[in-house]
């Protein structure tokens, strides 16, 4: 089952007392809580039982075990917490769990709730002298499965003390990389008395300081002391280990960069936004903390930029003939001396709007809105759909690329179809260019369906299975996925599936795979059921696991 | 890299002397030479930790001529710039983990400039190391409590006066722990915030009463003044561990009556700190109404309704929690306007005592003393038309005031009075509706002169001078005497006063007369007359570190 994790926190506060069965229930939950890794019992471990809005919690006695009696038949989640273990849930998976489902016809007496103890990552960041750096900024990315596919993401951040001391706890054992941010103290483009904020053209100063071995920088700087994403050191955290990272700074000089763009008027007294930096593994781009120390009309000089591969952003006013929404520049470029460098892949920003047909009869919900999300670039548009304005919204400088289009804030409502005259769409999918203007026609229509079933081993319910809802055209559809962990009784439910045709599977170590890449998933087809869903249908399906 | 030297030559365009070539190294290219050299010079020293003595690594030396030029030390604490000129130049130092000299002492002598010449010495310069405070914070069965904030108080005596400021917050980590570091040395006083939990002691079913983490100052006392001070020196690292019990919070509610009509009430509740209550307050602006969670204590409650030209009235209601509380009942009074009359006694015949019409001849402004934290000040402004020359303060919330006065020509303040309140001594009490009296001031000119000289055995000695005007003791006056110990201060408001001759004053509260009472032997009376002169001499005291 899935766990909404605010939730079971909110319940653990509100901590009510359950409805009472009517007549005395000899129902009831009992189990031991363990060690994951050496078996021992955990005692006095928070148990937490909950059912809709209901949560009962227990301490586990000295040899772990807890009970709950008295129960109502029904699913229950099942989570724990305890000194050196942070809150989970019964056989989580990232967050879906299995739930346990108490009945006369089911055994709930011997469950085994394995808790995985925290584990955590610390260390000392060190400048060239080998003194401690305060106020680095420490980033933990996490390399995985996220949303089916391989990926590295920044999973917290915190800066480092006066020690250079840093510390990430409470965590899931996994792959991790560490990566540090920081200025050098002494470095002359942060000495100047009247700092210049970066990207702002405001206060321009000359940079006075005469000592140019002083005008260095850091680079982002990987676990233990790579300044190349490809060479970072991997820290494989096993569940309750605690992992020493040290990383040591070197200095490297700043460049000086003048960036020029041919035929733009840089001119303008609201200024102009330039950013450089440098991209990091799995992340945003971390922006340098440069100097713009001069501009002209088409170009600005910036210093204070670390050497290497480098994501520079611009965005300026259009042409000033007619004055109309943004350009911007999003280039990357690899530097290694100062110089001039030609900034070319200039976009204007696009104007979408469009008009929604609603199909249905059911009141559409205000503020309903239409969003733009690009997975690969982070950035998101969202318009509310105007039913003043017969139904069209508006989404101003959007910025050629490509996106998902998603109806939001309207729950049990979901896009089937989208038509664009100014851009290329295939299912859901939005390719938007340079400059132009793009109309869209959006066609919303309500009724997600749902799907429960039960999956099965060798004709027996599978607990803790990972099922798995593939939709057709998954490369259109990427948002059309739908999983959940089978609880006890090997039964799933699977909500807010939009209509359309899908496959069903149930696989055995699912979870560590990268089950939205079409290549992975194929062998499953076979072995799944097909699934034909229409509005508003429910669907009942047993399903083998693999 | 080479850190440690540094060559000007780009700055002078004349080469610097044959002396310099000979030492001239890797790094900087020479820019042209002329015909006519000038003596440059050469400035060297190192920095040192001021607490152990040991010389300091890569800090960064700075000197101005024109342009900046800087330095990171050597392994050695060393550095070393040639080709400099003739000049007075400002050196600075600084490195993180240190404070500078002139960061941590306050007026004192500071030896930033440096004359470059000939016959100049090796400089060494001091950085003083930070302090840290840090601990850990547990509930009262020994868990720790993450994410709880802690507030720095730093209690410092500021010309003179005993202050309490804010200084930066920490968190809580994972483990309870906290560090706060970067800390000039002082006294402090640490405060956790309050914040509401949940009763996690997990028994089958039962519902707890709200409750959650009182605020409290270490080592876990409600109020500041028997809150235990943690006195932290340069380079010292300071432990203060303390637990925090879950206490159960208590309701308490109640509504504004006599707020204006339609305009929207907000509601603070103070600790008796004057800081404000940081847990929950539901309030409706509207109805006037609040319920509020609150730890046991005596709190003050104070309701403001807000219009477009500021604030327009305010409650107070103080009350003790012991239980919950109903059925409060804040009356609203419209805020107080103090009038501010100034009569003039010029009379020196070059004063013309005039001001330009829309000056205030004297800066009147009222410091609220129920916050620890001095926070709220009202000042006086202008009323009416600049010719009416009437000035007044508006809008002054009931309270305890301390009053500041600040001349705004040449004349002095010679008496502050509210009725029968001289206001240079006594704080001012407003009461809702304002005081009877307006506030009324006199100012004179007939300023005078104090000289004299600070010796100690018999020898002169260079020192700081305090004076204490009898009739005023916020109005003391401190300055340095000359190197030969001699002293000259003119502008002074005649009047009787108390002298005395220190090393220094930082850290004194010379504005308390009973903190001063333990240095009466060494005062001495000096009567200056109106426009007259007076002459005294001081044996230098050395106070005790």
């Amino acid at each position: 089952m899935h766990v909404g994790w605010l939730e079971i926190l909110l319940l653990m506060l509100l901590q009510q007392a359950p409805a009472s069965a009517p007549i005395a229930s000899n129902l009831r939950i009992a189990g031991t809580a363990v060690d994951a890794i050496s078996g021992a019992p955990v005692k006095e471990a928070a148990v937490f039982l909950t059912r809709g809005r209901t949560t009962v919690s227990v301490l586990t006695q000295l040899d772990g075990r807890f009970v709950f009696e008295h129960l109502e038949a029904g699913k229950y989640a099942l989570s724990a917490r305890g000194k050196g273990y942070q809150v989970q849930a019964f056989n989580q998976h990232e967050n879906f769990s299995t739930a346990i489902v108490v009945g006369d016809d089911q055994n709930t007496e011997n469950l085994l709730f394995r808790l995985s103890p925290a584990a955590s990552i610390s260390g000392q960041v060190a400048d060239e002298f080998s003194e401690a750096v305060r106020d680095a900024q420490v980033m933990l990315l996490w390399e995985g499965i996220t949303n089916g596919r391989q990926s590295v993401e920044t999973r917290n951040e915190t800066s480092t003390d006066d020690k250079g001391q840093y510390r990430f706890t409470g965590l899931q054992p996994g792959r991790y990389y560490v990566a540090v941010s920081a200025q050098p103290w002494y470095a002359h483009n942060t000495l100047r008395p009247d700092g210049v904020s970066f990207g702002s053209t405001r206060g321009l100063q000359p940079i006075t300081e005469q000592n140019a071995n002083l005008d260095v920088v850091y680079p982002v700087t990987y676990y233990p002391h790579e300044t190349e994403a490809a060479r970072a050191s991997m820290i494989t955290l096993q569940p309750g280990s605690r992992a020493t990272a040290d990383l040591a700074l070197q200095p490297v000089p700043a460049l000086h960069l003048r960036f020029a763009v041919r035929g733009a008027d840089l001119h303008l007294p609201e200024g102009v936004e330039i950013q450089v930096g440098q991209q990091i593994l799995g992340g945003q781009p971390i922006f340098a903390n440069g100097q713009i120390i001069s501009r002209d009309k088409e170009s600005i000089e910036v210093a204070g930029i670390p050497p290497g591969h480098l994501i520079v952003s611009l965005d300026m006013n259009a042409d000033p003939a007619n004055r109309k929404g943004t350009r911007s520049v999003q280039q990357q470029i690899d530097a290694t001396r100062d110089g001039t460098v030609e900034l070319t892949e200039i976009a204007d920003d696009v104007a979408v709007s469009g008009k929604v047909e609603i199909t249905g009869t059911v009141g559409f919900p205000d503020p309903a809105g239409i969003a733009l999300r690009s997975p690969e670039t982070g950035s998101n548009y969202f318009a509310n759909i105007s039913k003043e304005g017969k139904n069209e919204f508006q989404i101003a400088n959007v910025k050629p690329g490509s996106y998902y289009v998603l109806v939001e804030n309207a729950p049990g409502f979901y896009i089937d179809k989208v038509q664009a005259f100014g851009a290329t769409v295939s299912g859901n999918h939005l390719a938007i260019g340079s400059g132009a203007q793009v109309r869209l026609a959006v066609r919303i229509a309500q009724g997600l369906g749902r799907v429960d079933g039960v999956a099965l081993r060798d004709a027996k319910p599978a607990a803790g299975v990972m099922i798995l809802l593939i939709p057709n055209q998954s490369q259109n559809y990427p948002f059309r996925f739908r999983r959940d962990q089978s609880d006890s009784d090997g039964s799933f439910t699977l909500q807010q599936v939009l209509p359309g045709q899908y496959t069903l599977v149930a696989i055995e170590n699912g979870w560590n795979q990268q089950w939205a890449d079409p290549s992975v998933f194929k062998q499953w087809l076979s072995g799944g059921e097909v699934v034909q869903v229409a509005p508003n249908g429910k669907y009942t399906v047993k399903v083998k696991v693999q | 890299m080479a850190f440690r030297t540094f060559y000007l030559t780009s700055l002078i365009a004349a080469l610097s002397s044959p002396v310099c070539l000979a030492q001239l190294g890797p790094s900087q290219p020479q820019i042209g030479t002329s015909d006519i050299p000038t003596p440059t010079y050469v400035v060297e020293g190192t920095v040192i930790n001021s607490v152990t003595g040991e010389p300091i690594r890569a800090a960064l030396v700075q000197i101005q001529i024109g342009q900046q030029i800087s330095l990171l030390t050597g392994p050695d604490g060393k550095f070393h710039f040639e080709g400099v000129p003739q000049s007075q130049l400002t050196i600075n130092v600084r490195k993180p983990g240190f404070f500078t000299e002139q960061e941590i002492l306050q007026g004192s002598i500071t030896n930033q400039l440096i004359q470059v010449g000939p016959g100049m010495k090796p400089v060494t310069m001091k950085l003083i190391p930070e302090a840290v405070i840090y601990g850990r914070i547990t509930d009262s069965d020994g868990d720790p409590i993450q994410n709880l904030q802690i507030m720095l108080v730093h209690a410092s005596i500021v010309n003179g006066q005993r202050t309490w400021q804010q200084m930066g917050s920490a968190q809580t980590k994972d483990d309870g722990e906290f560090r706060l570091f970067g800390l000039p040395p002082g006294t402090y006083y640490l405060r956790t915030q309050s914040r509401p939990t949940a009763n996690l002691r997990v028994g089958a079913n039962s519902q707890t009463a709200p409750g959650g983490y009182p605020s409290n100052y270490y080592p876990g006392i409600t109020d500041l003044d028997s809150a235990t001070a943690i006195t932290v020196e340069p380079a010292k690292e300071v432990q203060a561990d303390f637990s925090v019990k879950r206490e159960t919070f208590y309701r308490v509610s109640g509504g504004v009556i006599g707020a204006p009509t339609q305009m929207p009430v907000s509601i603070q509740i103070l600790g008796l700190d004057g800081e404000r209550f940081s847990g929950r307050v539901q309030m409706n602006p509207r109805a006037g109404t609040f319920i509020a969670f609150v730890p046991k204590g005596s709190y003050v409650i104070k309701a403001y309704a807000r219009g477009n030209k500021g604030p327009q009235g305010v409650a107070s209601q103080s009350v003790n929690v012991n239980g919950d509380v109903a059925g409060l009942s804040l009356a609203f009074t419209p805020p107080a306007t103090i009038p501010v009359e100034v009569r003039f006694e010029i009379t020196q015949t070059t004063n013309s005592g005039s001001y330009s019409k829309d000056m205030q001849p004297v800066n009147v402004a009222l410091v609220s003393k129920s916050s620890m934290f001095a926070n709220q000040v009202y000042s006086a402004t202008m009323q009416g038309q600049p010719e009416s020359r009437s000035f007044a303060i508006t809008n002054v919330e009931p309270g305890r005031y301390a009053v500041q006065l600040m001349p705004n020509g040449h004349w002095y303040v010679e008496s502050a009075r509210c009725g029968q309140i001289s206001l240079l001594t006594e704080d001012l009490n407003v009461q809702a509706g304002g005081p009877e009296h307006p506030i009324e001031i006199v100012v004179r000119d007939d300023f005078a002169t104090v000289s004299g000289t600070v010796s100690l055995d018999g020898q002169p000695a260079q020192g700081t001078v305090l004076l204490i005007p009898e009739a005023n003791p916020r109005g003391t006056v401190t300055f340095p005497t000359n190197p030969d110990g001699r002293f000259q201060r003119g502008d002074l408001p005649p009047g009787d006063y108390k002298a005395i001759g220190f090393d220094r004053v930082d850290g004194l509260e010379y504005t308390n007369t009973e903190a001063m009472r333990a240095y009466s032997p060494w005062e001495q009376p000096v009567h200056i007359s109106p426009n007259g002169q007076a002459t005294v001499q001081l044996e230098l005291q050395k106070r005790a570190n």
